[in-house]
């Protein structure tokens, strides 16, 4: 297995990569929610699959319950987008959605959080696909409702072996809207990953 | 002229000085700065007569450092180049006293433009 | 392409295909749908939609729409949330889950300037179907192996599953036994690893039969216990259960059971011995008493005297045999010795001659010609004869009437040395006789019985001797005269 090793440079040219990309998705989301987010600079992780769950579960708050969704992306760079929304968030979307209190269910819910993972997801990854040059198609996305972290499918412990980590937060302050976004790749994207990084930076 | 440049990531620095030679002359300074503080200090320090500034910085984020450098000098030039582009954030940014917003990536076009309007000013 | 070839493939193509505006407006539906709804492109073109569908939720449809026109993606519905977008009614009968279509749809931007959608509709019904059998399947999967988890911790024994030599399940006694809390840490502790280590050479993975070991709880405490394995394959598996059983409390009682045995015997002993000495005693004082009446009248002569001295002298001296028998009997046999059947039922007769010559029984020995010899212990052999033989002595003392008798037949029969113990006692009560072997059985008053000197006979017999021991009641002749009584026969396997 290879090690997976960004230099500095590789590093801080993904990081902006990540910085446009997400900014282009919270972009496309307040135009939706007509709010306005605050954006926090991405963090890259990587780290061994095995590591995933508990890695997860920092991200969540042992109080609050969870809707996660996720979406895959194909293509060169595979692997898929993970929104984590604590439930109270979500229904705060759903009052800017136009939504009255007796109109939100779980089913309401799921469906906004599916919408809003489909907009960042798309927006995000269609962002990096054309910087990097590299063609990705999307799968519809899948929601899941989480309350503990030991919910989330040991399956992806199987899949990869290595999880590369991008994270942000999307953070409507005023509106009491907190998620994170979560890119998941292995390590053979890294290889496209590397070398689409490598022909941005020869070209400056 | 004297440009500063101020942005979080080395590789963006470096995309904006790459457009930036295209344009600029070999007697131009350049300064670069790191996070929103290194902004308004090295404003202070320098008088540059352009800032290229990014809004989502540690430290200090882009807003905050626009708002000190305008109360510094309200002619500042500053011009805003990000990631962020929520219409909320461009005309919040428009408000504060920036004179123009590059949504990123930049390119030679843009910073064409740019400068172009900054000859005509 | 032209017009015609991609009509042909929307036409053709196995999913719903609906180009439609922002305000609702179909402007093309295409034949898979027509055939489900039965609604004619003629009918429906220009028209709006939720005319045709008032179920659709009309904000939800709109939102997805202009999101997809206003960011150029595209947006989808999902079936877990949102079932279907089109009510197509199922006509399936035969395992019918749905009644309705279950769709999935991509919404897709078309023209944006005309603000114009293609909607994609997938038939996700079969997959659903599957997908509840699934769950139907698996709740009742849960069920099955809640109901196993159920009887797993009924059990008395700790219980461990192995598939493929790494330990799966383990019931709650086993983390009680063992006294683990964690019961990943009890899973990932090998078994030799509970084993003590004075025990650990009977131990092997592929043993069948139970074994009775030392094993070691978390604490460090050693206990005493049984320990079975079972192996078996199941679809390339191999699959492995061992129970533990932990037999301190049954070792106890065992304890207590053969010291109260021993206590039993022990007792019975010193009756015997009690009997034993009462006549010897007896007549060594009338022997001393006539003595010194006689000298104290003046007749005593030497002759006399000396007679009424050997005659003590013999008595005493018979005595000291007997007490030099019991402490032999009471030595328990280490080793075992050959021995003379016949000499060893002498013997035995001998330690109960006083008691069985006051009650007035007649013992008649028949035996083989031959000496019968065996190798075994001869001290457990005169124990259980004693006790018989006072079984029977009681047996007879209850009749009133008719002679009393006791009959030991020595005999050989295949590779076996037998003794058959016939008494004329009118025989075991056949409520009972099943039951007289049975340790704290007994007929008698509290007092007058300990219900352990049978239990004891037939451990010594079968347990350590390795023979058997075998009753039933008989009707017999003797001198022309018909008897029942119960016959016991003691079988002890012969040396080569």
């Amino acid at each position: 297995m290879n090690e997976i090793v960004l230099n500095e440079d590789e590093k801080d040219c993904l990081q902006e990569l990540m910085n446009i990309a997400y900014g282009s998705a919270t972009a496309a989301i307040s135009e939706i929610v007509d709010a306005f987010a605050t954006l926090s600079i991405p963090r890259i992780e990587i780290i061994n699959s095995q590591e995933l769950q508990k890695h997860l579960s920092n991200f969540l708050d042992k109080e609050l319950s969870y809707y996660i969704s996720s979406q895959q992306f194909n293509g060169k760079i595979s692997g898929e987008n993970l929104f984590l929304i604590d439930k109270e968030s979500s229904t705060n979307i759903a009052y800017q959605f136009g939504l009255e209190k007796n109109e939100i269910n779980d089913n309401e819910l799921s469906d906004i959080v599916l919408e809003i993972t489909n907009i960042l997801s798309s927006s995000t990854i269609s962002q990096l696909s054309s910087d990097m040059d590299i063609p990705i198609s999307f799968s519809p996305p899948a929601i899941e409702v989480l309350n503990t972290a030991k919910d989330i499918d040991e399956d992806y412990t199987q899949k990869y072996q290595k999880v590369i980590i991008i994270s942000t937060q999307l953070n409507f302050e005023e509106q009491n809207i907190k998620g994170e976004l979560l890119i998941l790749t292995t390590d053979k994207s890294i290889i496209a990953i590397k070398q689409a990084i490598n022909d941005i930076l020869e070209e400056l | 002229m004297k440009i500063l440049i101020t942005d979080d990531s080395k590789m963006a620095r470096r995309m904006v000085k790459k457009t930036l030679s295209e344009v600029a002359t070999p007697e131009d300074q350049i300064f670069e700065g790191v996070n929103g503080v290194e902004a308004v200090e090295l404003y202070k320090e320098h008088n540059p007569d352009l800032v290229f500034l990014d809004l989502t910085m540690p430290e200090k984020s882009g807003f905050e450092a626009l708002d000190d450098i305008i109360e510094i000098n309200s002619s500042a030039k500053v011009i805003i180049i990000s990631a962020d582009i929520q219409k909320t954030a461009m005309d919040r940014v428009k408000e504060s006293g920036a004179i123009g917003f590059i949504k990123k990536p930049i390119d030679s076009t843009k910073m064409k433009e740019i400068f172009d309007k900054l000859r005509k000013d | 392409m032209n017009i015609e070839n991609s009509n042909l493939i929307c036409n053709t193509l196995d999913n719903g295909i609906i180009l439609i505006d922002k305000d609702f407006n179909v402007h093309f539906w295409n034949r898979w749908l027509e055939r489900r709804t039965n609604i004619t492109s003629e009918e429906i073109i220009g028209k709006n939609i939720i005319d045709f569908f008032p179920k659709i939720e009309v904000l939800r449809l709109k939102r997805k729409i202009n999101t997809s026109l206003k960011l150029n993606i595209a947006t989808y519905y999902n079936t877990n949330i949102n079932k279907y977008l089109i009510d197509i009614k199922l006509n399936k009968i035969a395992n019918k889950v749905f009644d309705n279509m279950q769709q999935s749809v991509t919404i897709t931007p078309y023209d944006i300037d005309k603000q114009m959608v293609v909607m994609y509709i997938y038939d996700n019904t079969l997959l659903f179907e599957s997908n509840y059998n699934l769950q139907k399947k698996n709740k009742e999967i849960e069920e099955s192996k809640n109901e196993i988890h159920l009887l797993l911790d009924a059990t008395s024994e700790a219980m461990f599953l192995y598939e493929n030599n790494k330990c799966k399940h383990l019931n709650g006694k086993a983390l009680e036994i063992f006294d683990y809390t964690n019961e990943d840490e009890l899973k990932n502790t090998p078994i030799e690893d509970l084993i003590h280590s004075d025990y650990k050479n009977l131990y092997h993975k592929d043993i069948s039969e139970t074994i009775e070991v030392k094993m070691i709880k978390k604490s460090g405490k050693s206990f005493h216990a049984l320990i079975q394995i079972k192996n078996t394959k199941s679809n390339n598996t191999n699959l492995k259960v061992i129970t533990v059983l932990d037999i301190t409390e049954l070792k106890a009682k065992d304890k207590i059971l053969s010291e109260q045995s021993k206590m039993a015997a022990l007792g019975e002993m010193l009756a015997n011995i009690a009997h034993q000495w009462r006549q010897p005693l007896n007549a060594i004082s009338t022997i001393s008493s006539g003595l010194q009446f006689q000298k104290d009248i003046n007749v005593l002569t030497d002759s006399v005297f000396s007679k009424g001295i050997n005659d003590v002298l013999d008595i005493t001296k018979h005595l000291s045999q007997t007490i030099n028998d019991f402490k032999n009997f009471m030595r328990k046999d280490k080793i075992q010795s050959k021995f003379c059947i016949e000499e060893n039922i002498i013997k035995t007769l001998s330690m109960l001659d006083g008691m069985l010559k006051i009650k007035d029984i007649e013992i008649v020995t028949t035996s083989a010609d031959e000496k019968i010899e065996i190798v075994n212990f001869p001290n457990e052999l005169t124990q259980a004869l004693i006790n018989v033989l006072n079984n029977a002595q009681e047996a007879v003392n209850q009749k009133e009437d008719g002679k009393k008798f006791i009959f030991i037949n020595i005999y050989k029969e295949d590779s076996f040395a037998c003794i058959e113990i016939k008494d004329t006692g009118n025989g075991i009560p056949e409520s009972i006789i099943d039951r007289i072997f049975e340790p704290y059985f007994t007929t008698k008053h509290q007092d007058q019985g300990t219900g352990l000197g049978l239990y004891m006979t037939h451990q010594l017999i079968e347990m350590s001797m390795k023979g058997s021991i075998l009753v039933k009641n008989e009707d017999f002749y003797y001198n022309h005269n018909e008897y029942r009584g119960a016959c016991f026969t003691i079988k002890l396997p012969l040396s080569d």
